[in-house]
């Protein structure tokens, strides 16, 4: 049946075509040509056809139409519009970021600035000429003369102790004496120019006379907020009151906690070690794995084992609880120990436990398998156990070559101080100066013997590393932190890992501060216990910030006065208080942590951490321990929404809180409009945070599994013609370097080239190939890469002892004014993210439904 | 004026290259330089693009003591005076004994010849003359050590080096020295395991710089053009950059402790 039809539709078609004088197969803008107009005569050419052809060509061009569609597609196209792509309103952030430096210069100097520039010049000029005329101020001097003043004070007896008596009474005479209003506000006035005139010295003094004003503010605060708001008029209002008030309380804690536990950063230089490497002790170095990749282990396996130090006393084992044999086989054929074993239990902590009694190292270092050392680590922490018998741990940092969510999300990889840059840069430094420096699991030397005498590593808790020192802190052990780079690893992929990571040390951080409070028990010193709570009490921080995040709403919904104060009085109390304590913590945490930074942090932890915090509060053996994998590709930006749904919720509780507050405002419902405008800037200040949030959860594109890893060292080319060439390592990625050409270079991709690079007085060459080269960058990548080899490679790369020495170089000073917009657009660029991701969300909605349908 | 003189072992080390390369490159860093060639095989005029030995030279002094001789140097396009040696034959005084061995004869005699013969070289600031050799040992290279403030031992990563090393430290015990290796190339294990040997043995006398092997030197040769300025990138000419800077380092403090030598 079917075949007659169309025999018998070929048939019409032929014939129809003869009778209008055409080629069966001509196309369509012919055929109807035929049907209006008579054909051409011989050699005249055929108008009205060329003129349809034209005519199709531009419709199919207006449509958008591909040429040799079907009659369903143009007729479809006559009613609906092509779909297209939706420009973005996001912001391209690392496109953006690029451009600002020079953008900056040129909008704001370029224009204004020269407009002023005549006045700024002359300003400038006599500026110079008054500072010349002053008399230079010395600080380190004054400083150095100071400490010998206070030091000769010290010998007195009774003196300290009776000068911070006076010191207690002055404070608590200054913290609970009432002042009218505007006296506060001259108060706050003369404590604020003391405070910016301290910020321009130099040296320790001024930082302790910052941090004293801000605590003698807070005192005031504390003080006022204790006597004064605290009065409710009905049950509900005295409900949420008193949470807000808890909330505060424990915030006040952390401040106090956190100043005396960062009054002082020790800075330890490390120890020469003595000259006669015979007498160096034994070491072992562990690397746990439990179910990473090979090619992650491999160069810290490779580096560990080339690190210099005696090749008799250095014994490296690969600690693997996967129990896989392409491990084993790795491991003997480097010629390291490899150590396995039956039950899984406890994790990383059972792992080391396990090796513990199988090896015979005086001293263990410990890597985690991503954290590739140094060649100099030994010899840069083994000096301190030298000096001191007592010293039974050696902690350096933890460095990440690589971004993590946050920095790659909002591109300040190097540009803002990460997460981690705070403990590792201030907070350990300053733990270590009351002795109270703690174990982090990697990168570090414990001494075998005391580690035994405590049971090996802790495993009761999830955070074995904090749990294993503090034990040690408790049997009258010492412990130091190098704040040397000498070890550097991947930092977390994905936001979701980022999170599962805090959680585990949330929750491994409580089960210690239950079961084995550093409060109460034995052996600890004052500060020790101060340092150990705060890093627990840290990690409390997510139902406080719910509470402020949420906290708005409960004036603005319902009226409740949780806050019992003129608006005027708020501002003469907690505004000074939020502001010197604000500039306070910038000079301390500046350089590690940029001011307002640490409110994006925790606004994205705050709701994960709640859970397992309080899990861990009320049953310390409640959860399992969770591995972060790392190593991963993210093909397409996307918006990851089971992880921000929680902020979702809370910026659509504060967005609505505006609209009822705008409303109240407009329509008179109120006779506190004061107090109305600020809750409604605290929750735009809410809004700022959880856009920042939802825009961090917006994953950026990482195309590369091996990442680019900047590494900036000598090397040399070697052609095949012998022709040599000097240049520089830009980047080292696995099974490949980038390479700064010092010209501009014609190489076609697959051309051979040798690359040299060297470790000291020693030349290695490498075979590669050429990958890409554009203008004066090469890739290259590595060919026939033997075990040997690919040993070399990671010497000259990672194990280079100058490799992480620059790291502090990339350090941006803090400047609050200048960090306070960036969060502020961070937010709003989260919003832009948020709408884009929504307007994705619909559309892939309706695009599978039609495809469905279709 | 600080006479450095390079030498080796073993022949094809590098020696006339390196003296045209080190007298380039201190001459762009403002010293005055004079080439010597103490050379009878006439190498280093060849690196200055003589094809034909030069009539004149030092062989004209020394076979003729009375012989003006200060019109023999010639200047080369990077600025360095070259002394060349000259064509003995060409200075033959009429006697029919061969000139080889007048030569010898002469040199013999007086060892300090050629540094008497320098030291009339008056040459404003920090000069250099880089003093071009034979291999060791030779009457020659006896003649330039004997005029050097500075050995410039250039050592090939060859086998033969490290045999003949012992015999050459023992000639040159006594003399500020300095062991450059020439020519290394870190693709290949025998090169790298001979400086590894080498830098064992040496200690602190063998330089932290290493001149690579790249065959744009031969035929830099061969075009009659500078290597340091037609492949300025090329990691032989930073190496030798480096190694020029060392020098001019040296030079440098000498100066400053025979003045405060001078001045004591």
């Amino acid at each position: 049946m079917a075949s007659l039809i169309a025999r018998a539709k070929i048939y019409l078609r032929h014939s129809t075509a003869q009778g209008l004088g055409l080629e069966p197969d001509a196309p369509a803008s012919t055929w109807l040509a035929r049907l209006l107009f008579q054909p051409p005569r011989t050699g005249r050419r055929d108008l009205p056809a060329l003129w349809m052809a034209s005519l199709g060509g531009h419709l199919e061009h207006e449509l958008g139409i591909a040429g040799e569609s079907g009659f369903g597609v143009w007729l479809r196209r006559l009613f609906f519009r092509p779909r297209h792509r939706r420009a973005r309103l996001a912001a391209n952030l690392r496109l953006q970021h690029r451009e600002r430096k020079r953008a900056r210069r040129r909008a704001l100097l370029g224009k204004v600035g020269s407009w002023f520039k005549p006045v700024y010049g002359v300003a400038s000029h006599y500026g110079e000429l008054l500072r010349q005329r002053l008399p230079g101020v010395d600080w380190d001097k004054l400083s150095d003369h100071a400490h010998r003043f206070s030091a000769g004070i010290d010998r007195l007896p009774y003196l300290k102790k009776l000068i911070l008596l006076l010191a207690l009474v002055i404070g608590l005479v200054f913290c609970t004496t009432p002042l009218q209003l505007g006296e506060q506000f001259r108060l706050f006035l003369c404590v604020w120019l003391v405070m910016v005139l301290a910020r321009r010295v130099p040296g320790r003094g001024p930082t302790m006379l910052m941090v004293s004003l801000a605590v003698l503010m807070a005192g005031r605060y504390i003080w006022w907020r204790t006597t004064q708001t605290l009065n409710f008029n009905s049950v509900p209002e005295a409900i949420v009151g008193y949470i807000l008030y808890s909330a505060e309380i424990y915030t006040w804690i952390v401040l106090f906690f956190g100043y005396a536990q960062t009054i002082w950063p020790l800075n330890r230089k490390p120890r020469p070690l003595p000259p006669d490497p015979a007498s160096w002790p034994t070491v072992d170095v562990y690397i746990p794995t439990y179910n990473e990749a090979l090619s992650v282990v491999v160069p810290t396996v490779l580096a560990a084992n080339s690190m210099d130090w005696p090749r008799e006393k250095l014994r490296v084992y690969l600690l693997d609880d996967g129990s896989r044999e392409d491990f084993r086989a790795f491991a003997e054929s480097v010629g390291v120990g490899y150590l396995t074993r039956e039950e899984h239990n406890h994790a990383k902590a059972g792992n080391i436990n396990h090796a513990l009694p199988l090896t015979q190292g005086e001293y263990i270092a410990i890597f985690d398998c991503d954290h590739i050392p140094t060649r100099s680590f030994l010899q840069t922490t083994m000096g301190e156990f030298l000096a001191d018998p007592k010293c039974a741990l050696v902690q350096t940092p933890h460095h990440f070559f690589s971004p993590d969510p946050f920095e790659r999300n909002y591109d300040t990889f190097h540009r803002v101080p990460n997460e981690g840059s705070l403990f590792y840069g201030l907070i350990q430094d300053g733990n270590d100066f009351w002795n109270a420096a703690f174990f982090c699991g990697s990168c570090a030397v414990l001494k075998r013997a005391p580690l035994e005498e405590v049971g090996g590593i802790a495993v009761e808790t999830v955070t074995e590393d904090a749990h294993t020192s503090l034990k040690l802190h408790r049997r009258g052990y010492r412990t130091a932190y190098l704040r040397v780079v000498q070890a550097a690893g991947l930092a977390t992929d994905s936001l979701a890992d980022h999170v599962g990571q805090r959680i585990r040390w949330a929750r491994g951080m409580t089960q210690i501060f239950r079961i084995d409070n550093p409060l109460l028990g034995k052996g600890l010193t004052f500060f020790q216990r101060i340092c150990y709570s705060n890093a627990m009490l840290h990690f409390f921080y997510g139902i406080p910030r719910l509470i402020f995040l949420a906290m708005p709403c409960a004036y603005l919904y319902f009226g409740l006065h949780v806050f019992n104060a003129q608006a005027i009085s708020v501002f003469a109390y907690v505004v000074p208080y939020l502001f010197i304590a604000g500039l306070a913590n910038s000079r301390i945490q500046g350089q590690y942590r940029h001011s307002f930074w640490a409110e994006i942090y925790e606004s994205v932890l705050a709701w994960y951490i709640v859970l397992p915090t309080t899990l861990a509060f009320i049953n310390p053996r409640l959860g399992k321990f969770n591995v972060t994998s790392k190593g991963g590709v993210i093909k397409e930006q996307y918006l990851d929404w089971t992880i921000s749904k929680p902020y979702l919720f809370l910026l659509a509780l504060n967005l609505v809180a505006i609209l009822v507050g705008f409303g109240k405002l407009l329509f008179g419902y109120t006779g506190e409009p004061a107090t109305i405008w600020m809750n409604m800037v605290w929750a735009m200040f809410n809004l700022t945070m959880l856009g920042a949030a939802v825009g961090v959860a917006t994953e950026a594109r990482q195309i590369r599994v091996a990442h680019h890893i900047p590494l900036r060292v000598p090397a040399t080319l070697v052609f095949p013609d012998g022709r040599t060439l000097a240049c520089h390592a830009e980047n080292y990625s696995t099974g490949g370097l980038g390479i700064l050409l010092p010209l501009e270079m014609r190489l076609t991709k697959g051309e051979a080239v040798d690359v040299a690079l060297s470790r000291g007085p020693v030349d290695y060459q490498f075979p590669a190939v050429v990958v890409r080269c554009r203008g004066v960058h090469l890739g290259v990548r590595f060919e026939q890469m033997t075990q040997e080899k690919e040993s070399q490679l990671i010497e000259c790369t990672f194990g280079r002892a100058d490799a992480w020495v620059r790291w502090q170089e990339q350090l941006v000073p803090d400047a609050p004014l200048h960090s306070f917009f960036e969060v502020v657009d961070m937010g709003y660029q989260g919003f832009l993210r948020l709408y884009d991701a929504c307007m994705d969300a619909i559309d892939s909605l309706f695009s599978r439904r039609t495809r469905e349908s279709g | 004026m600080k006479t450095i003189a390079l030498v080796s072992s073993t022949g094809g080390a590098g020696r006339t290259t390196l003296t045209v390369a080190l007298a380039g490159l201190l001459k762009a860093r403002g010293h005055a330089v004079v080439a010597i060639e103490c050379d009878p095989g006439n190498v280093l005029a060849t690196h200055y693009g003589l094809h034909q030995p030069a009539r004149a030279g030092l062989v004209s002094h020394l076979l003729a003591p009375a012989a003006p001789w200060r019109d023999t140097a010639l200047q080369g396009d990077d600025g360095v005076l070259l002394l060349p040696w000259g064509d003995a034959a060409a200075n033959g005084q009429g006697g029919d004994a061969s000139p080889e061995m007048a030569i010898a004869t002469r040199l013999l005699q007086e060892p300090h010849w050629l540094r008497d013969l320098i030291a009339r070289i008056d040459l404003p600031g920090r000069a250099v003359a880089l003093v071009d050799t034979p291999a060791w040992p030779s009457v020659q290279t006896t003649q330039a050590l004997a005029a050097a403030d500075l050995v410039l031992a250039v050592l090939a990563p060859e086998p033969l080096v490290c045999a003949t090393l012992p015999r050459l430290r023992a000639a040159l015990a006594g003399k500020p020295c300095v062991f450059v290796a020439n020519g290394v190339m870190p693709g290949r294990q025998l090169h790298m395991d001979i400086l590894t040997l080498l830098r064992a043995s040496l200690g602190t006398a063998m330089s932290s710089y290493r001149i690579h092997a790249d065959t744009g030197i031969p035929e830099a040769l061969a075009r009659d053009e500078d290597f340091c300025r037609g492949a300025p990138h090329s990691q032989a000419a930073h190496d030798m950059q480096g190694l020029a800077s060392w020098l001019a380092g040296w030079v440098a403090r000498q100066g400053e402790a025979s003045i405060a030598g001078g001045a004591s």
